[in-house]
């Protein structure tokens, strides 16, 4: 448990994930600008690599004028499973379309150009939640 | 090979065909025709973007990479090389393929042409792909268009190790699939012992032509598209007696899920007990030639949070014994075997029944012996380790 080097903030894609492995648990950093964010690396559906996926805009809609408005929300971001696409939360591993399910959130920070991660004594939310 | 000990068979995995060369094998003059138009002009091209705007993108099947110009079919299971590195992958070993952009057969009006399609795939699969000794199989592909030379092509290919179903797409059958305008095609399968897949397609189309329905988003079509056009032939081949015609004859459907099925057994029984007149042949409830008679794929299996639900649907539909797990690979949609292993209502040997037990009663595996690929061995179960990450 505790505080964990993880790597440099160079070595973060923008783009999608990169699952590090930090005592024995498989960890998922998102990067978006100077900001590091570690989520659960496996998915809570079929055990999916979800923390090397792509980081999406939240998909919005309203009804106005009696259509639909769609657009995407870049204030909104979301983690989506590369095998069959369910979305998280970048900032709190919760499920999008099951607010119920999550990914196990950890604390991150940036100094120096490095990473922290830390890790806490619970448990993934397993793959047959 | 096998997941967490359990023997896995794939019975609806999807190899993307080359159409220019099943062209080469199919006869004259639909080879020329299809060569020298181009696949495109022949071939329906897809649903639409299955990949959701490029949030799935396994490793071995990018959707996003798919070119439709009939020339590369995308990545993925395309040869037979790779498709074995992906049963590795996934804890397969054995798979029952059956093809991809032809899953669109049914809709064809040309009454000709689907046969030579058919007769195309399978000879290609036999010659280039199908082996037995790898876990690899195939089923002839028959057509509603054309009941006769769909008899006769399962009757040419029947006896190969290599075929172990009569598939048929359960989308544009016209009539259904329960009328004995379709005998031959069942005749065909019962004389060889071969077990009838309903693979259900479509119905419902975003992109190519509109459909009654007029869905306004994939999620839409797909959802209810898939299982509609399976209920369509579920309760046309119960409710014409197909069980009472073709006693011995196994049915398969296939890419539905499995929350429709009680609610099929229900409703039917509901109807045949008001209007029984009218279908004569049957002696006993819808439900139970369904229980007795019937399988059902698992893929896409349903997820209830609750678990309870999905055990009433193995328990009204005889699961333990007649549901086989299906990959559906390499769709966006596809279920991989932990889908099976983390129901908790079911002990291990229910868990392996449904994973590969349930298939090797359905489907004839052993037209050439003890195939390498059921030799389980503790070691291999205890050693493969699945790649999640």
């Amino acid at each position: 448990m505790g505080e964990h080097l993880v790597g440099r903030l160079d070595d973060i894609p923008e783009e999608h994930g990169l699952i590090v492995e930090i005592s024995r648990r498989q960890v998922g950093l998102f990067r978006r600008a100077e900001e590091v964010f570690a989520l659960q690396a496996v998915c809570p559906h079929q055990a999916g690599p979800v923390g090397r996926g792509g980081v999406f805009p939240l998909g919005r809609a309203e009804v106005r004028d009696g259509r639909l408005r769609e657009w995407l929300d870049p204030e909104s971001l979301v983690v989506a499973c590369p095998w069959h696409g369910w979305e998280f939360d970048l900032r709190t591993g919760t499920c999008v379309g099951d607010p119920c399910r999550a990914l196990r959130r950890y604390e991150s920070r940036v100094k120096d150009g490095e990473v922290f991660v830390t890790l806490d004594g619970g448990a993934d939310a397993a793959a047959d939640a | 090979m096998a997941y967490r000990g359990h023997l896995v068979i794939d019975a609806d995995a999807h190899y993307l065909e080359p159409v220019y060369e099943i062209a080469n094998y199919m006869d004259e003059p639909w080879a020329t025709r299809v060569r020298n138009a181009g696949p495109s002009r022949w071939i329906l091209s897809g649903l639409g973007d299955l990949n959701v705007e490029g949030r799935i993108t396994r490793d071995d099947e990018d959707y996003s990479k798919q070119a439709l110009d009939y020339d590369g079919l995308g990545e993925g299971v395309r040869k037979a090389e790779l498709l074995r590195d992906v049963m590795i992958r996934i804890g397969i070993d054995a798979a029952i393929l059956l093809p991809n952009r032809m899953t669109h057969i049914g809709r064809y009006s040309v009454r000709d042409f689907p046969v030579e399609l058919s007769k195309g795939f399978v000879r290609y699969m036999l010659d280039q792909v199908v082996s037995p000794e790898h876990g690899m199989y195939t089923m002839a592909i028959a057509c509603w268009q054309d009941p006769e030379g769909s008899a006769k092509l399962i009757r040419e290919v029947a006896d190969h190790p290599g075929i172990v179903a009569v598939g048929i797409m359960s989308a544009g059958a016209n009539p259904p699939l329960g009328d004995p305008h379709y005998d031959p095609i069942y005749r065909a399968a019962v004389d060889h012992g071969l077990p009838l897949v309903v693979h259900s397609t479509p119905g419902l189309n975003l992109v190519e032509g509109a459909d009654y329905a007029s869905f306004q988003r994939l999620i839409e079509s797909h959802s209810l598209g898939f299982s509609f056009s399976n209920q369509i032939q579920l309760t046309s081949l119960v409710l014409a007696g197909i069980s009472e015609r073709f006693p011995t004859m196994k049915i398969v459907f296939e890419e539905s899920g499995l929350f429709w099925v009680p609610m099929m057994q229900y409703r039917l029984d509901e109807y045949y007990l008001k209007r029984r007149s009218e279908a004569p042949l049957l002696k006993r409830l819808p439900s139970e030639y369904i229980r007795e008679h019937f399988y059902f794929g698992t893929q896409p299996i349903e997820a209830p949070k609750d678990q309870r639900h999905l055990e009433m649907v193995f328990d009204a539909a005889n699961g333990a014994d007649h549901f086989v797990y299906c990959s559906d690979y390499p769709h966006f949609d596809y279920d991989d075997p932990i889908s099976i292993t983390r129901l908790r209502f079911l002990d291990r040997e229910d868990k392996g029944k449904v994973l590969g037990g349930n298939a090797m009663e359905i489907f004839n595996f052993r037209k050439a012996g003890i195939q390498p690929w059921e030799n389980i061995s503790s070691d291999d179960s205890t050693t493969f380790q699945k790649s999640t990450v």
